[in-house]
């Protein structure tokens, strides 16, 4: 299977009032194309960190990030502006849109920004793509919307269909079901596995037992180190989530969770 | 505790608070140094004519024994309106015989009238550089002040003074603060002698270089305009020189005033853009710390505390404003009171201290008023409105989408930066009023500068449009005739520049009166010589053409009661003749008055004549060259520029406006980049989750940058627009009142294109881009993880 992401040795730390907190201790994984990979571990074991350190968000203390055959910790700022744009999604715990736009304009903006959206006759065509993508997460009658006159889940929704416009190759989420209610979450993890079915891979951080049983595979953090992976194997339909949600609930408690 | 969270609040906002801090050093340092400027020369004015006892009417006679036939004609009255006079005698030197040692300096280039005398000892006194009376010894000379800017004499130096070609020589012991006379306004500076030096000179001088000074005192109840009346009514009137009153003394000054008067309103302007940030700011913190104010509230804090940690900060900032802005405003009025200490006697110092330092506490009172008006709003906040950060979850309107992404063809972050502005306008209002009172403040004293230094302005003082004024000393008006002079000059120029047009305006004061002798004023006029009345510009009517008609400026009209068509009488050395009004023109000389006869006109001319002699040369591009080359043909005479020459009947009030743009564009500047900075800074605070976001999405910081720059570079152009449609029209139209108040009725005010739609858009351009690029550095330092900590 083809290596979206190899993540070697990395280590981030922060000084904090001259103590040093070693938030990453050496974690190394791989992300396979079309994966869904969720993280998980108690707080403050450093799963947001690794989101963001691996997808070039904050800078690593050492380590290597390989995405796509490119050295993520080689790249300048304006070459990792390129490869969010182009190359990755993501999705946050917030929904944060821009206020002054309307749920449809916030989902194109980046896309009429990248050089794939410049012209008029590109723009339509990602205006197009966006109401598909809004049409498939069931999202359209809100595309006029101000961002204050929706729900938390259409919001989210909305967010996915932002960080899919561009066809990323990993789409990034950080607790994405984290500020919603269980239906909400629900809705907007079967769009996660509608996408992921797609073809898009998918590293997702998590508290939930619930959000995570629905990913390939689940890896477990703690004290800034993976400390172990469960392979779920691919989630097809709601029948077998119970199941899913046992096992991975079983195996956690065994990692110490 | 209070102390605590106002230290931390110091430390947090620090860029916000320094630039705050700036504004109120710099409002309460313009502010007391102004009321400290103003003051002084209001009372400057009044404590030197005071001081020096200034006659009530001073009258000049340039022609030696006029004075004494003019006293004999007043006491012939049956009243007489003067209680004592004084008659003063002088000796007149030409401009250019007053030379240094050394040879000529620079020349004034100035139409001067320069005489010798004593020190005057009961009217008209005049002090030396330390304010004290002017004391002498012999072989030493005191020179005005205007000599010692223009023509770089100083103490010290050796002058020689020759006149019927017997040479003086004399050294400059003072530089001397002349009440009566010293203003450069005023084209008559005396020279003083001690009284030993003076007689030898008198002796050996002959009639035609003597004259006398006249210094009347009314009698009370008398006032001294009524007196002049009395002098202008008499049939004898003196065909040399002129009389002025007391009060006009103090309207010399007036430029002083003007300047002190404009830098008093650009401060107060700047005290309104003070306290319009400081309700922004402090607005902005309160929205900041919603959930702070909420959380103090929720464990039971009241209104007055919560109130009282923001007006103590506020009051900390002002009270340090205050005192460093106290502190500069004493070396500040220093310098601004420079040149107004050359020329007056300022007096006593402690109570313009005392004035700076109430315009400093007023600033602050003012500041701690405004802050504790600006901090009601605490009241209105429940403690769940503070708690969700000032929404109550209600919303009436919807948000307007304009423009639309869907139809821009915009980068999108130029599409971000309008939408912006369309969507959060008021948090610019602030930023647009400054863009908009900046471009103002500069453009309107740049078109009045453009003005005073146009060919406009040689219109406006009722002149024909030259190219080239021309200082000629060696015409002797007894063995020649002005035509002929003037024929002979055209034909002698012509041979150096080809087709060059030479003219005279050959000046005479007359007594003009209405047919019914009822009302007459004694008013300086010009007929040309080497070319016609019609050259002329006139407001209404034809130019005079026959030797009976006449133009007279619209204030003179109005005086006279008299129109077109009308007759008047002119009495030139006691020659009355008719003339018909056929012209109405402007001028700014001379408060308005003026008149204009038709070089035909036949008038017998006194024997010592002004002459404004003039040309203009056939190509206005090669105006430089020619005056070189003609400086250089003939160096016995003087050729200068008319901006050389508007400048030096303009005297120190252009250099004034000059210095007053510099100072003006240096604080426009100032305020232009803190309110960028301040702004930007803010709202970059503001929008740290957006900048994240952008980022998150694979926004360049140039693209972030650009969508901050390109919001504010929108509301500059948008505000230049607005500031010189305003400055071309209501500025325009206050200059016009100035030039209004000088006598001229129609204003043509010069707008350089050049200068206020491309030099000044740029310069505000280019303080507003570097105070972006300043304080956009923000942008680079935030993390797409803050994204989290927000809200």
């Amino acid at each position: 299977m083809e290596t979206v992401m190899k993540v070697s040795n990395l280590c981030k730390t922060y000084i904090m009032n001259k103590n040093q907190n070693n938030v990453l201790r050496n974690v190394s994984f791989e992300v396979h194309k079309g994966e869904f990979i969720s993280v998980m571990g108690p707080s403050g074991s450093g799963k947001s960190t690794l989101l963001y350190t691996v997808s070039g968000m904050d800078k690593m203390t050492a380590g290597e990030v390989n995405f796509g055959g490119k050295l993520v910790s080689q790249f300048g700022e304006n070459e990792l502006a390129n490869l969010r744009l182009n190359e990755m999604g993501f999705v946050f715990q917030q929904m944060h849109m821009l206020r002054n736009l309307s749920i449809l304009d916030n989902i194109v903006l980046a896309s009429y920004h990248s050089e794939a959206g410049k012209t008029k006759e590109q723009r339509k065509q990602k205006r197009e793509k966006a109401i598909a993508l809004m049409k498939q997460l069931d999202i359209i009658d809100i595309a006029d919307h101000d961002i204050t006159e929706v729900s938390g889940g259409q919001l989210q929704r909305a967010c996915i269909c932002r960080a899919l416009m561009n066809d990323p190759k990993v789409l990034f989420a950080d607790e994405p079901t984290g500020a919603l209610n269980s239906k909400s979450a629900k809705e907007v993890m079967n769009q996660f596995n509608l996408v992921n079915k797609t073809g898009t891979t998918i590293l997702l951080v998590t508290h939930d037992v619930k959000v995570a049983a629905k990913s390939d595979k689940v890896l477990y953090m703690e004290d800034g180190n993976i400390q172990g992976a469960f392979t779920l194997g691919k989630y097809t339909d709601e029948i077998t989530i119970k199941e899913r949600e046992r096992t991975l609930n079983s195996w956690l408690m065994d990692m110490g969770w | 505790m209070f102390f605590k969270i106002i230290k931390k609040d110091l430390q947090r906002k620090k860029a916000m608070n320094i630039i705050l801090l700036l504004f109120l050093i710099l409002s309460s340092a313009l502010i007391g140094a102004s009321m400290s400027v103003f003051y002084s020369t209001v009372t400057a004015i009044d404590y030197s004519i005071d001081k020096s006892n200034i006659a009530d009417v001073i009258q000049l006679c340039n022609k030696y024994g006029e004075g004494d036939k003019l006293l004999k004609s007043l006491d012939s009255q049956e009243e007489s309106l003067y209680k004592v006079v004084e008659t003063e005698p002088y000796v007149i030197v030409k401009d250019s015989d007053i030379q240094t040692q050394d040879g000529k300096k620079e020349q004034s280039g100035v139409l001067m009238w320069s005489w010798l005398q004593k020190i005057p000892t009961n009217y008209n006194k005049v002090f030396d550089e330390m304010d004290e009376a002017l004391v002498l010894e012999p072989g030493e000379i005191a020179i005005p002040r205007f000599t010692n800017e223009r023509r770089n004499m100083n103490i010290g130096d050796q002058i020689k003074i020759t006149i019927e070609g017997k040479s003086y020589t004399f050294t400059i012991a003072h530089l001397v603060k002349d009440i009566a006379f010293g203003s450069e306004m005023l084209g008559a500076k005396r020279y003083f002698l001690t009284d030993q030096d003076y007689e030898q000179i008198v002796q050996e001088v002959g009639a035609s270089n003597k004259g006398e000074v006249l210094n009347f005192k009314v009698k009370e109840g008398t006032t001294s305009e009524e007196l002049v009346q009395q002098i202008t009514d008499l049939d004898y009137s003196v065909t040399q020189g002129f009389n002025f009153t007391k009060n006009l003394v103090g309207f010399e000054y007036v430029s002083n005033m003007l300047v002190a008067g404009i830098i008093m309103v650009v401060s107060i302007i700047l005290i309104a853009i003070a306290f319009m940030i400081l309700r922004f700011t402090i607005v902005f913190t309160l929205q900041e710390e919603y959930k702070e104010i909420g959380i103090m509230k929720a464990i039971g804090l009241k209104e007055r505390p919560i109130r009282r940690i923001y007006l103590v900060k506020y009051l900390f900032l002002s009270v340090i404003g205050g005192v460093i802005g106290f502190f500069i405003s004493i070396p500040l009025s220093v310098v601004m009171l420079g040149s107004l200490k050359n020329y007056l006697l300022l007096g006593d110092d402690h109570l313009k201290i005392l004035l700076s330092l109430f315009g400093v506490c007023l600033v602050i009172l003012l500041t701690i008023l405004f802050c504790y008006r600006c901090t009601k709003k605490i009241r209105k906040f429940s403690v769940m409105v503070a708690i969700r950060q000032g929404s109550t979850g209600e919303r009436f309107h919807s948000i307007k989408h304009f423009p639309n992404l869907q139809k821009t063809r915009l980068k999108i972050p130029v599409f971000l930066g309008i939408s912006d502005l369309f969507a959060n306008g008021k948090r610019f209002v602030v930023m647009m009023i400054t863009f908009i009172l900046g471009t103002t403040i500069m453009i309107i004293p740049i078109n009045a500068a453009n003005t005073l230094k146009s060919n406009n302005m040689i219109e406006m003082l009722g002149l024909a449009q030259m190219d080239c004024y021309i200082k000629i000393e060696s015409f002797d008006g007894e063995t020649e005739s002005v035509d002929d002079y003037v024929e002979n000059l055209r034909g002698e120029f012509e041979e150096v520049v080809p087709g060059i047009d030479v003219w005279a305006d050959y000046g005479v004061t007359a007594k003009l009166m209405n047919l019914n002798q009822d009302r007459s004023k004694n008013i300086a006029g010009y007929r040309s010589i080497g070319k016609g009345a019609e050259a002329y510009s006139y407001l209404e009517g034809e130019a005079p053409k026959l030797a009976n008609e006449i133009a007279v400026t619209k204030q003179v009209a109005a005086y006279l009661n008299v129109g077109l068509g009308d007759v008047i009488f002119l009495e030139v050395n006691g020659e009355k003749a008719e003339y018909v009004v056929t012209a109405l023109y402007q001028t700014v000389m001379n408060m308005g008055d003026g008149f204009r006869l038709s070089n035909q006109a036949e008038i017998t001319m006194p024997d010592e004549q002004s002459f404004l002699w003039a040309c203009k040369f056939p190509n206005t591009k090669d105006t430089k060259d020619n005056i070189d080359k003609l400086q250089k043909a003939f160096p016995e005479m003087e050729f200068h520029t008319t901006q050389k020459f508007l400048s030096s009947m303009l005297g120190s009030f252009l250099d004034s406006v000059d210095d007053m743009i510099h100072l003006l564009m240096a604080i426009v500047a100032g305020v232009v980049f803190m309110i960028t900075c301040l702004l930007l800074k803010m709202l970059l605070t503001k929008e740290v989750p957006e900048v994240a976001i952008l980022k998150s999405l694979g926004f360049k910081n140039a693209s972030i940058r650009l969508w901050q720059l390109s919001r504010i570079l929108i509301i500059l152009l948008l505000s230049i627009a607005l500031g010189t449609v305003i400055s071309n029209t209501v500025g325009n139209a206050l200059v016009g009142l100035v030039f209004k108040f000088a006598g001229a009725e129609k204003v043509l005010i010069m707008t350089k294109p050049l200068q206020v739609y491309i030099g000044i858009p740029i310069f505000l351009l280019s303080v507003t881009t570097l105070a972006a690029v300043c304080s956009m550095g923000q942008i680079k330092k935030i993390k797409i993880w803050e994204i989290n900590n927000q809200e």
